[in-house]
């Protein structure tokens, strides 16, 4: 340890962040697109027909009532989403028994609706945007706990480079704006500079709530310790620390036809016809984003089902409004959740939809995103760094560093592009598809390592490069070649998730060309990730405007 | 509209903070014997500040604690992050 205090600080900053940096990078990437997981999600399943045109809530109603009455009718749970701007289509949803006899665990299944004919759409088996996202905190070969862990340690590291790094960094207003690009060393500690201050706010957030997110596993001494140990005594804390508020009162039901009052003379019922048309006669400004029915089969019928209505105006960072209907004596209760009881547990849900921008619109979307890539940016310089500093004498070890930097840097971005890749190519009766999805985006890692280690050092990044930018840049070419959504019949139908997520590639491969091109004369390709922020930026006011 | 003029308005703001430090003052304006004196940095920099804090305040304003502070932050990485590019990369004659 060195005995001045900024040094020391310094010293810690380069081993704590040299300690986990590759992993942090994967973090920051994966968790970023979680961003924009349904987007992905709607590549990912080409065949899901969008609506365009404004359907009846009724009918969507009864085409999914019947869908899942003749799919799901000893399922416990329901659920039927209706088109937002986000999601243009159609879902239902419902959690399957365990079936002994066929070997199925209790699961949750999907289904996507036509608009209109009502008619089920076969979707491709994928692993969608979810399971991309998940990524980056269950690292999917381990046992989820082990994930959990690791992850968790990891952004314990990462909380102490940022403070860390804000200790050592000693004219942080002074050069705030300060960027020396084509200067070598100078020029990559100013990048990185950069990168760090300016999203600061949004590293400290992430960084700070991830490590709570994932603190039931990672404190689980602490909840030992009160409520004893193992997963049924945990069960007491998370049910105690989960209490809502909630806001009771015994209702009529709002009536908006007379068939529906005559059916409704002879005794309370519920229904979702009836639960649907109540809700929108209580909230005529908002719109009803999910309908559910719980508890549907219980076999002691010692509990009534209880309807949900989920309104989509949300409040703050909160999530949406829910609405609980259930027959209780044969009164109507109507209850509304009104938060959590606990100030823990509030905090807790704070910093969750912060983490997670649930909340977000387009513009904030986008910026959540930039954020989270100039985090993967901030970790790629230092990696940078690390080794640029130590050029001047080079062991084989730091040159394998070199090599290895990038294979994770542009390996990473090169592996997903596989992931979508594989979407595309794998046989659609392929056992297993969704599975291999995942495999085919680590195979594609562990060859860009290969590569990378057998590649001469000074050709290895603009080798990497060069890949990466063919790689995106031929995406949506093959998206039109194996489907029928070509750039131009996304704009005919107005598909603009489809859109945007073709040309948002065609843009990654635009700056991984870029950087190639760059690096080859002579500049510094940070330079370019400069750039490339400027195009994203402009995207995202593009979007929003 | 809101949204693009919290960004011009942050962006004004970030402008003047930058063009308060006297590195970036002279690269922007390039004329010698108009050396940044230090009560023009120091409006300048007040002026910027006061912008700043207009933005933020406005966004509060409008969307309430919770949202108007993360509009804030975001924005303000997106605008400050543009200031430095400005900086880096325009020629000025």
């Amino acid at each position: 340890m060195k005995s001045r205090f900024r040094q020391s600080m310094g010293w810690l900053h380069t081993w704590a962040g040299f300690a986990f940096a590759w992993l942090l990078f994967f973090i920051f990437v994966t968790g970023s697109l979680g961003y924009f997981e349904n987007e992905i999600d709607r590549w990912m399943k080409p065949e899901i027909a969008i609506v365009d045109d404004a359907i009846d809530d009724f009918e969507i109603l009864n085409s999914a009532k019947q869908q899942l009455t003749v799919l799901a009718s000893d399922a416990e749970q329901w659920y039927l989403a209706y088109p937002s701007k986000r999601n243009p289509y159609i879902k239902i949803s419902w959690l399957q028994p365990a079936n002994a006899e066929l070997g199925m665990p209790k699961q949750w299944h999907e289904e996507y609706l036509a608009p209109h004919t009502g008619k089920i759409t076969p979707t491709r088996e994928t692993s969608g945007g979810e399971t991309l996202y998940r990524l980056h905190y269950n690292l999917h070969y381990v046992p989820a706990v082990v994930g959990y862990l690791i992850t968790s340690l990891a952004t314990l590291f990462m909380l102490i480079g940022l403070v860390t790094g804000v200790i050592i960094h000693k004219k942080i207003f002074i050069e705030f704006f300060t960027f020396r690009a084509g200067k070598g060393l100078r020029a990559w500690l100013d990048v990185h500079n950069v990168f760090s201050v300016l999203p600061l706010p949004f590293h400290l957030m992430i960084t700070y709530s991830g490590l709570v997110l994932l603190m039931g596993i990672s404190f689980s001494p602490v909840i030992d310790a009160t409520y004893g140990e193992g997963k049924k005594m945990h069960r007491q804390f998370y049910n105690e620390s989960k209490t809502e508020n909630k806001q009771q009162q015994t209702i009529n039901l709002n009536t908006a036809d007379l068939s529906l009052k005559a059916e409704l003379s002879h005794k309370p019922v519920l229904s979702l016809k009836t639960v649907l048309t109540d809700a929108k006669a209580r909230y005529k400004n908002q719109t009803v984003s999910y309908l559910g029915i719980i508890d549907r089969n219980i076999a002691d019928n010692t509990e009534q089902p209880s309807f949900q209505v989920w309104l989509d105006g949300n409040e703050g960072i909160e999530f949406a409004t829910l609405l609980s209907y259930r027959l209780v004596d044969g009164q109507i209760q109507l209850e509304e959740s009104l938060g959590k009881t606990h100030s823990a547990a509030k905090i807790y849900d704070i910093l969750e939809h912060l983490h997670e921008g649930l909340f977000a619109d387009t513009y904030l979307r986008w910026l959540y995103f930039i954020s989270g890539l100039l985090g993967a940016a901030m970790i790629a310089t230092s990696m940078i760094i690390w080794v640029k500093k130590r050029q001047n004498h080079p062991t084989k070890f730091i040159i394998l560093i070199d090599k290895l930097n990038a294979a994770v840097v542009v390996g990473l971005p090169i592996a997903i592009a596989a992931y979508f890749w594989s979407n595309r190519l794998l046989p659609l009766a392929m056992s297993n598809r969704a599975e291999w999805e995942l495999h085919s985006l680590f195979i594609v890692l562990a060859a860009c390592a290969c590569f990378c280690i057998v590649r001469a050092a000074d050709k290895v990044w603009k080798s990497m490069l060069w890949i990466a930018a063919t790689v995106y840049a031929l995406l949506p070419i093959g998206n039109m070649l194996t489907t029928e959504h070509s750039l131009l019949a996304s704009v005919q139908q107005g598909d603009w998730l489809m859109l945007g997520f073709d040309l948002s590639m065609l843009c990654f491969a635009g700056c991984f060309a870029l950087a190639a091109v760059l690096l080859k004369t002579g500049q510094n390709e940070t330079e370019l990730t400069m750039k490339t922020n400027v195009k994203k930026n402009m995207k995202g006011v593009i979007k929003t405007c | 509209m809101l949204i693009l003029s919290q960004i011009l308005l942050q962006l004004l703001g970030f402008t003047l903070l930058s063009l308060s430090l006297s590195r970036n003052y002279s690269k922007v304006i390039k004329s010698t014997n108009k050396r940044l004196t230090k009560r023009t940095s120091w409006i300048i920099r007040a002026c910027g500040y006061s912008l700043l804090i207009i933005a933020v305040f406005w966004a509060l304003n409008s969307w309430g604690v919770a949202l108007g502070l993360v509009y804030s932050f975001a924005t303000a990485t997106l605008t400050a992050t543009f200031t430095v590019i400005l900086l880096t990369y325009t020629r000025s004659t």
